[in-house]
């Protein structure tokens, strides 16, 4: 049986930067353990070694307004690209290590939420609420199609 | 005069921007370290009960929120008179040992060894973790592994590997089942076989570079850590502030930092500038962190980091180590050091007692917490009122006091190998190899924020900007 995983991920303290955590904490109450999920501050380079045991990996964060779409949804390649801020290691780049480690290559989905508040607080904006609440539904298709 | 600017640095956490000044004939005259995102943490704890400080403080930073929640609930400890009974030191301990591993070993194998292994002058598009992979993809592994032990080690001690809920004002919450302790020793012996060999790797380097090495971000300052009878000490004990001949300066309780500790505030950057008071700023820098501390200390208490530690100190020849890339060895001997105490930990019959939390005592309106995070010396103040409310917060974090060495590191660097008439991405690198040396954590504490456009600026000594770059 094929396996998805979800990765939310940001500051669940700083508002709308937590929305990865949101869905991810939704998804669970809805799905239970028929998705597995990681709720992370970041991605790091030792996730390569769980990503390479799931068929499906969606990753879901939140942006600051550099993507036309509110709620951004795309596949993802494997391509490491250098960033500038290591720690915001991209889902590309994590794919790229679990090919070059592992020769895996699991389907990949991004899923990025337009934030509009980045204060200090847990709370999500109205309006980033409701876009999460959006990709939960979208997601809900993916995981169940595969 | 010309300024070219860097920014941000590739490779470390948060972010920065290089400025460097030349004169008329394209020779650098000064460097510039800035932080350009504004914290704020401080002012945001003000109001917020004291016992939420371990949950809230770890917040800050994504890569080392356990070093915030174990000083945190130190400084809550201290506020409620509690003193935690030795299981739940031990714990707290334990747990730390999997931080310092997990986020030593990131910045060695993901950060500095694409410098150390490819070389700085190797194509950027080649000179990462994944180029690392394709030349040596066994060591790329045991990076993965190293990183994922330390993780571990929190999870199963706080229930996540970011942000955990273990530590509370008097003790921990949770006490270790002979299980976990037992699936936590079966790995130690390839931890630290693993950190062996990425030492070896770091030593061969450092001493085929060895030129290179010795005048690369190399100056004299003093250092800071702590200190439990004179040996390395990374979760509990004594500050101990040495000159930059090498001698103890001073030895206190960390309760009494304000004492011995200033800050200074610059207009070009939000990081503050910590300076050790009797010698005033900049006269009284220090460095801490792994260089730091194995500048600071006479041993380490655990056999085979002792051995490595007498050769790092060897290095000195009876002075201190002072050239900067010797950050990248010391950092691996704490790794080292961080294994074997673990293994004395899990051993240790204590570390499975369910005795894990003390009663408070006497209430005392503030409280003090200090240990030594990966990157440095860590100092958590919180004030409160009689209720326990949150009135004033003061966080001297582990980055901050490497700032004025940073500051300086880039400077020489800069002097060494930025000629302004020709620009090379190896010359440019060179000088963010020298800030990455420190490991430093500039307030990763948002992610989406985070990804802003790289902006290079070139301005006239009038301030007239002459010239931008945009990338990302």
């Amino acid at each position: 049986m094929k396996r998805s995983l979800v990765i939310g991920y940001g500051n669940p303290s700083r508002r709308d930067d937590g929305v990865g955590h949101y869905v991810v904490e939704r998804l669970e109450r809805l799905v239970g353990d028929k998705v597995a999920t990681l709720a992370l501050h970041q991605l790091g380079p030792e996730l390569a070694e769980t990503i390479k045991d799931y068929d499906l990996v969606i990753f879901v964060d939140a942006h600051a307004g550099e993507y036309a779409e509110e709620l951004k949804m795309a596949p993802v390649e494997a391509a490491y690209r250098p960033s500038a801020f290591t720690h915001f290691m991209n889902p590309g780049s994590l794919l790229a290590l679990v090919k070059g480690l592992y020769r895996e290559e699991p389907q990949a989905f991004v899923v990025s939420i337009r934030g509009y508040d980045f204060d200090f607080g847990t709370e999500l904006s109205e309006e980033t609420r409701k876009y999460a609440d959006d990709a939960i539904d979208r997601i809900m298709e993916m995981v169940t199609r595969i | 005069m010309r300024k070219i600017t860097i920014e941000p640095i590739t490779r470390i956490e948060g972010h920065a921007k290089v400025t460097i000044r030349l004169d008329d004939e394209g020779k650098v005259e000064r460097a510039y370290f800035h932080v350009t995102q504004f914290r704020g943490f401080e002012k945001f704890c003000e109001g917020r009960m004291y016992f939420e400080m371990p949950q809230i403080t770890p917040r800050i930073c994504g890569i080392c929120p356990v070093s915030h929640h174990l000083a945190s609930a130190k400084a809550c400890d201290d506020l409620i008179g509690a003193d935690p009974p030795r299981p739940a030191k031990l714990l707290r301990e334990l747990m730390h040992m999997g931080q310092i591993i997990q986020s030593h070993s990131l910045h060695f194998f993901h950060l500095a060894s694409p410098d150390l292994l490819l070389g700085m002058d190797t194509d950027p598009a080649v000179r990462n973790i994944v180029g690392v992979i394709q030349t040596n993809p066994d060591l790329a592994l045991k990076g993965i592994k190293l990183r994922k032990y330390g993780q571990e080690v929190i999870e199963t001690l706080g229930m996540k590997r970011i942000h955990p809920i273990f530590a509370v004002p008097g003790g921990v919450n949770k006490a270790l089942t002979i299980e976990e302790r037992d699936e936590m020793l079966s790995q130690l012996d390839e931890v630290i076989s693993s950190v062996q060999t990425a030492i070896e790797v770091a030593k061969s380097w450092l001493e085929e570079n060895k030129e290179t090495v010795e005048r690369f971000a190399s100056f004299p300052t003093g250092y800071m850590g702590l200190v439990k009878d004179g040996a390395l000490e990374l979760y509990d004990g004594t500050v101990r502030l040495k000159g930059k001949d090498g001698s103890i300066l001073e030895e206190f309780d960390g309760g009494d930092y304000l004492d011995y500790i200033g800050e200074h505030v610059e207009p070009w950057t939000y990081l503050k500038f910590p300076f050790y008071r009797k010698l005033g700023y900049p006269e009284g820098s220090y460095r801490v962190g792994p260089l730091g501390r194995l500048n600071v200390v006479d041993k380490i208490s655990t056999p085979l980091a002792n051995e490595e530690f007498k050769e790092f100190k060897a290095l000195g020849d009876g002075r201190p180590v002072e050239p900067s890339l010797y950050y990248h060895y010391a950092r691996l001997i704490e790794v080292l050091y961080a294994a074997e105490r673990a293994r004395e930990l899990l051993e240790d019959p204590d570390i499975l007692s369910t005795d894990i939390r003390a009663e408070p005592g006497e209430f005392k309106g503030q409280g003090i917490g200090v240990l030594e995070a990966p990157r440095g010396t860590l100092f958590h103040h919180y004030w409160t009122d009689e209720e326990g409310k949150i009135t004033k917060v003061n966080l001297i974090v582990a980055t901050g006091n490497n700032n004025w060495a940073m500051c300086k590191s880039v400077e020489e660097v800069a002097k060494l190998y930025v000629d302004g008439k020709k620009l090379t991405e190896g010359m440019l690198n060179r000088v963010e190899a020298a800030i990455r040396c420190y490991d430093p954590c500039l307030s990763c504490s948002t992610h989406a924020l985070g990804q802003m456009p790289l902006i290079v600026r070139l301005v006239s000594a009038e301030g007239e900007v002459l010239d931008e770059l945009r990338r990302g």
